[in-house]
């Protein structure tokens, strides 16, 4: 098993820059999405605290993905050598985490899926969504416990 | 979907598929132990925690624009040194 980095992302695209988005393959689906492999990564604000993870195949479908270092500080994930293959990552430094979030009716209620964070491998662009099953990790974390 | 009911000893083992092995370890008691051999592109995982996460991936899925919006103010009130 090996720690993750969990902060902000240092360098990504911003949704109003005119470039093409690399194109990022999960390794496996997300749970609930069979046939979606194909994402962007678009940051959604200029400090990187909000991204959307956005379907190529499926216009429109797009999940709300966060940073979690400025939300839980204390969260440190690890990912099996077996996942860490499957990404082609050769050094952990080359994965970006980044927790889903749902909205809720306000954003105060907002939370975010610890027990299942998004990993992408920058390099290889591959992407999972790590489950971390025996963990005890929350899937609805409140996003702003203060 | 149809079920296939087999009867295993521990140690014994079904196919699933061309490359899906499941062993049955050991049974002690109410508790029965598997060891699941599958590639990589086969998710395994207890039911539960797999129908957990569909359930929030699905809600999580396509928040409205308002819901982001709203989040982000949050995240980023007004007078902060970022947008």
């Amino acid at each position: 098993m090996t720690k993750l980095p969990t902060g902000v992302p240092a360098e990504t695209v911003a949704d109003d820059e005119p470039v093409d988005l690399p194109v990022l393959q999960l390794v496996a689906p997300l749970p609930g999405f069979a046939e979606e492999r194909r994402f962007v990564l678009v940051r959604l604000d200029d400090d990187g605290m909000l991204y959307a993870l956005s379907s190529i195949e499926t216009p429109g479908l797009r999940f709300l993905v966060a940073p979690p270092a400025p939300f839980f500080p204390g969260y440190a994930p690890e990912i099996d050598d077996e996942s860490l293959e499957a990404l082609g990552a050769s050094d952990v430094e080359d994965l970006l985490v980044l927790v889903m979030i749902t909205t809720g009716d306000t954003p105060q209620e907002a939370s975010a899926n610890l027990m299942a964070p998004i990993i992408i491998a920058q390099s290889t662009r591959r992407a999972v969504q790590l489950v971390l099953g025996g963990s005890g990790l929350p899937v609805r974390a409140p996003l702003l416990s203060g | 979907m149809p079920v296939l009911v087999l009867t295993r000893r521990p140690g014994e083992s079904i196919m699933v598929g061309d490359d899906v092995v499941v062993t049955v370890l050991d049974v002690r008691g109410d508790v029965v132990r598997l060891g699941i051999k599958a590639p990589r592109s086969v998710q395994v995982h207890r039911e539960e925690v797999y129908r957990e996460l569909q359930r929030v991936n699905q809600e999580a899925a396509s928040p409205s624009e308002g819901a982001v919006q709203a989040l982000s103010r949050l995240l980023h009130p007004p007078g902060s040194s970022q947008s």
